[in-house]
């Protein structure tokens, strides 16, 4: 019988029924190797597209002075967008959009005006008040979305310190710089579950992890002491149309920066990102990166090597007619009848550069140039701050005696304002190097100062007893010497004057100078040095000592009724200040006596208008004069 | 007597249960597209579940058929199912999706012409197999050309998968009709080639297949599916996300709830659920063979075996294509994917099974009984 038989077919049916559950085995193998082995591979993979993650910005760190006044803040800033498909009235969004930020209509018209997208951003860093103007007429497809943006609270003030964070946050000039790794903080994320195209599924758990807000940068720079140092150089520029100024105020025997101005400048809130160039030459710090032939300033480096060397005995007398002759080139003292015979002290005071030439000459130039690395005269002085430039000096090997001569009094040498800064503060100070900084400390809202600062004070580079003599020196050039105009009765303040041509490429430029004033004061256990320099300073004064001068005397005066020291009148103060009296009160007197009664007081005055009767003063009844302050009487019927 | 009410209460519970998981499943994995497209989450359950009520008329109706009476019209059986799949080709008729003429619409609903004629051929052949012979070679000449002219007409829509469903399902139903091991290698040899030279064809199966090869390559557009699967049956694990917790049917996974569920069962319930559903299908598939074996003549035994390779390949296809095994074809899950058609003939060709075991019943106990004399 050739017909199939049943139980043939089952024994093929079996085998066929083998064969597949031998592949369905093979199935659940390769089941076993996607579910089991592989799974955290391939799930890893897959994680990125299951969500979405929205950054969430961290608030920036605050910036502070040295007593908590927060001089670069943050603020909330709203950007507007808008979701065309959404859209009812787009005349009137674009109306309201455009009177709330102060654009023009078309413009804002064209920008929303598209289909197609299906979003546009249309304005960024409104106010809270222009956001209300728009949010409060509810239109359809407009929205909000709120983010942190740096605000300064005083606009262009400290803007070279300060810095600024380019469009996306990141520092990228002065301490918004130099800090930005603790100022920024740590951006958080919200991860939103989402389908294929980024829609939010229906329960979703949003994950949440929170950003971490920059830290409180403390700067040791005193917010009254940087007013009066900004004031000062945008009265300079103004006074004197000069090119520009800057000041530096520091504390001597510690490096801490207490004000650091420059002319000039431009507001931080408003930052002219259109012009690079001018931008960039405005928003650089000249006291640190700027290299110039500092002049006479440099003088108080040669006096304590000087002293320091003991190069001429005390009794030596210096003779000066107007130049010296070096290797067979003549060299004029500034003022060309000359100075005659002088001390040291006096040769200080008169700023004479014969003295000068004398020292650096009989030093010589290995131990000069020894003192002026130890002073770091030709390095970075390593200021927290970015940019910082370094001095230039010429290669010892081809300083020639006139170079060298040269070099005493402050030329053909080149050095930043910090480093000239950094080197007096060494001859005052007692003799020792120290590191100018500006940062305070660093403070976390969660975990209080994490980084603290203490001043660096490093190798001894003169000797006490030298760095007390220069000391004495410099207070005579105020009191008695060319730096005059700085001198405040009854407050020890000491300073030199200097006056540099400036070059221009190589060549002397004529009618250009650097003028400049170092000087310093100091009371109780504080101490002050401020390096105030003029750049180009227009007219026919440009003397150091008459146009940076009075500006540090004034910055100096500010400090004092700021702290509220007390004058210490010597013996020279009070013949030249006259005694203390409270003011009479002269208020309807006849003339005469008024008169009278001033000048029993030994007061000298002045009438004006006309009349028989007292009808105001200056100053007031009972304020305190002095016997040569001029009191104004004005009379009246 | 003999008791004639001997139903198969296992086979048609096991296949209840299939249906409900699907439904259950088909939820999950299509509910939030559903929501989307139609704004109603049911859209897609609701549809089957007509399907499922039609299905199980047509389960009970199949039991009341006598299994001869498909003999007697297996050739009317091979000329509809011929004649159904060439009037998709008739602009009217016919429904184009997803690039393929593969539906046909009767106004209310479209139904899937190619979901019938792969069981009309199984009729056919178990009945033409009965009457003749394979050991000679003549008698092979109709049922290939049968195959042949279903396959082409098929592959016209085009729809591979069904093609090597059919052709899987055919060998199936030669090697048990008894065809001759020379036969059957003569045999390979032509198809073989045909398949390679079909696939390069068409370039998509060429870049399906290269997909298929290496997915993470090609991520973003042939690979994306196959990709998208893995990361649902990776992401379910051992265990499983939990019932309606998947990821993946947010839009991710393209054909969730037809093609491609048993990804979301991977994901949902994990290696376990998964091997669960295998396992339940290998116990259906046992069961079929069972049922074939003891049929009570070679003609039912044969249409239970071409019954039971149809689901047991289909189901093998579909599981394969998810886990990157083969490379993808569409092809649904027996039972679990959404599709009407799919199901209700699917219930259908359970009832026949249901049915040629019924009948088995009786004669088999006559048959022990005559041993035993």
């Amino acid at each position: 019988m050739s017909k199939i038989t049943n139980s043939n077919l089952g024994k093929r049916l079996l085998a066929v029924f083998l064969v597949i559950a031998f592949v369905f085995t093979a199935i659940i193998v390769r089941l076993a190797y996607l579910q089991i082995i592989a799974s955290k591979n391939i799930t890893n993979r897959a994680i990125s597209q299951w969500t979405r993650d929205l950054p969430m910005q961290a608030t920036r760190g605050n910036i502070t002075d040295r007593n908590g006044v927060v001089v670069a803040d943050t603020k909330t800033a709203y950007t507007v967008y808008v979701r065309p498909n959404s859209m009812t009235d787009v005349k009137a969004v674009a109306g309201a959009i455009a009177s709330a930020i102060g654009k023009d209509y078309d413009y804002i018209y064209n920008k929303i005006n598209k289909k197609g997208v299906s979003e546009i951003t249309v304005a960024k860093k409104l106010s809270k008040e222009q956001m209300m103007a728009i949010s409060s007429q509810n239109f359809n497809g407009v929205y909000f979305a709120e983010e942190s943006v740096r605000y300064f609270p005083y606009g262009d003030f400290m803007s070279q310190i300060l810095g600024f964070t380019n469009v996306d946050g990141v520092g990228q000039f002065g301490v918004e710089k130099y800090y930005d790794k603790y100022l920024k903080g740590v951006d958080g994320q919200i991860l939103t579950q989402t389908d294929l195209v980024g829609k939010e599924l229906p329960d979703n758990i949003t994950g949440y992890l929170p950003s971490i807000d920059g830290m409180t940068v403390s700067l040791t720079v005193d917010f009254n002491i940087q007013s009066f140092a900004e004031k000062i150089v945008k009265d300079a520029v103004t006074d004197f149309s000069a090119k520009g100024a800057n000041c530096i105020v520091m504390n001597p025997k510690t490096g801490e920066i207490l004000a650091m101005a420059q002319a000039p400048t431009f507001d931080l809130n408003n930052i002219p990102r259109d012009n690079l160039d001018a931008l960039y030459s405005m928003a650089k710090n000249s006291m640190i990166s700027n290299v110039y032939e500092p002049g006479s300033t440099f003088k108080i480096l040669t006096t304590a090597i000087g002293l320091e060397e003991n190069t001429y005995p005390d009794s030596h007398r210096f003779y000066c007619n107007g130049s010296r002759i070096v290797d067979g080139k003549r060299i004029k003292c500034w003022r060309s009848i000359g100075h005659g015979s002088q001390t040291f002290a006096e040769g200080v005071c008169n700023s004479c550069n014969c003295v000068f030439m004398d020292i650096a000459t009989k030093v010589g130039t290995t131990t000069m140039y020894s003192y002026l690395r130890k002073f770091g005269i030709n390095e970075k002085t390593g200021v927290d701050l970015v940019g910082e430039g370094k001095g230039i000096m010429l290669n010892e090997s081809i300083v020639k005696n006139v170079d060298l001569a040269r070099i005493g009094f402050g030329q053909a040498v080149a050095v930043t304002p910090i480093g000239l800064c950094s080197a007096v503060s060494s001859c005052i100070n007692g003799g020792n190097k120290i590191t100018p900084y500006i940062l305070n400390n660093i403070t976390d809202s969660n975990f209080g100062v994490v980084q603290g600062n203490t001043p660096m004070v490093g190798g001894r580079v003169i000797s006490k007893s030298t760095s007390d003599k220069v000391k004495e020196m410099l207070y005579g050039v105020v009191e008695n010497g060319s730096g005059k105009y700085a001198y405040i009765p009854g407050y020890k303040i000491g300073g030199k004057t200097g006056t540099a041509q400036k070059y221009e490429n190589g060549v002397i430029a004529r009618g250009k100078y650097v003028s400049s004033f170092l000087g310093f004061m100091s009371y109780g256990n504080d101490d002050y040095l401020c390096l105030m320099t003029v750049d180009e300073p227009v007219g026919y004064v440009y003397y150091g000592s008459l146009v940076a001068g009075p500006y540090v005397g004034e910055l100096f005066a500010n400090i004092i009724n700021y702290k509220g020291y007390k004058p210490q009148y010597s013996e020279n103060d009070l013949k030249v200040l006259g005694k203390i009296t409270p003011m009479p009160n002269l208020m309807d007197m006849s003339v005469e006596e008024a008169i009278k009664v001033l000048e029993n007081l030994g007061i000298p005055y002045e009438v004006e208008g006309e009349g028989d009767k007292v009808i105001g003063q200056i100053p007031a009844p009972k304020a305190d004069v002095r016997y040569n302050t001029v009191a104004l009487v004005r009379i009246g019927s | 007597m003999i008791k004639s009410k001997e139903i198969n209460f296992k086979l048609i519970f096991c296949v209840m249960i299939l249906c409900c998981f699907g439904l259950v499943m088909q939820y999950s994995a299509s509910s939030y597209n559903a929501l989307k497209e139609t704004g109603d989450s049911l859209f897609y359950v609701k549809k089957q579940l007509i399907a499922f009520a039609v299905g199980i008329v047509a389960l009970v109706c199949a039991t009341k058929v006598n299994t001869e009476f498909y003999k007697k019209i297996k050739w009317y059986l091979l000329v509809v199912s011929i004649v159904l799949l060439a009037i998709i080709f008739i602009p009217v008729l016919g429904v184009e999706k997803y690039g393929a003429r593969r539906w046909l619409n009767l106004g209310f609903f479209t139904v899937q012409p190619s979901e019938f004629s792969k069981f009309g051929l199984m009729f056919f052949l178990s009945g033409y197999i009965h009457d003749h012979k394979l050991d000679k070679i003549r008698n092979l000449i109709i049922p290939l050309l049968a195959t042949a002219i279903i396959c082409v007409l098929i592959m016209l829509e085009p729809n591979m998968s069904i093609t090597m469903l059919v052709g899987l399902s055919v060998l199936i139903m030669l090697i048990c009709g008894g065809i001759k091991g020379r036969y059957l290698l003569t045999l390979a040899l032509p198809v073989l080639v045909l398949v390679v030279i079909l696939i390069f064809a068409e370039p998509y199966r060429v870049k399906r297949i290269l997909a298929f090869i290496n997915p993470w390559e090609n991520s973003r557009d042939e690979g994306f599916q196959l990709i998208q699967s893995f990361y649902a049956l990776s992401g379910g694990g051992v265990f499983g996300v939990g019932l309606f917790n998947s990821r993946q049917k947010y839009t991710f996974l393209p054909f969730a709830e037809s093609d491609f569920i048993f990804s979301i069962i991977g994901e949902e319930l994990g290696f376990v659920g998964a091997v669960l559903l295998i396992m339940l299908f290998i116990y259906v598939v046992f069961l079929g063979v069972k049922i074939a074996i003891n049929a009570k003549n070679v003609y039912s035994s044969l249409l239970a075996v071409g019954i039971t390779s149809v689901i047991a390949c289909q189901t093998l296809l579909n599981v394969a294509v998810v886990t990157g095994s083969i490379p993808p074809t569409g092809l649904p899950l027996p039972f679990i994917s959404n599709g009407g058609s799919s199901l209700v003939v699917f219930m259908y060709a359970i009832g026949v099974l249901v049915r040629i075991g019924k009948e088995s019943n009786n004669t088999h106990l006559l048959y022990a009984r005559h041993k035993m004399k």
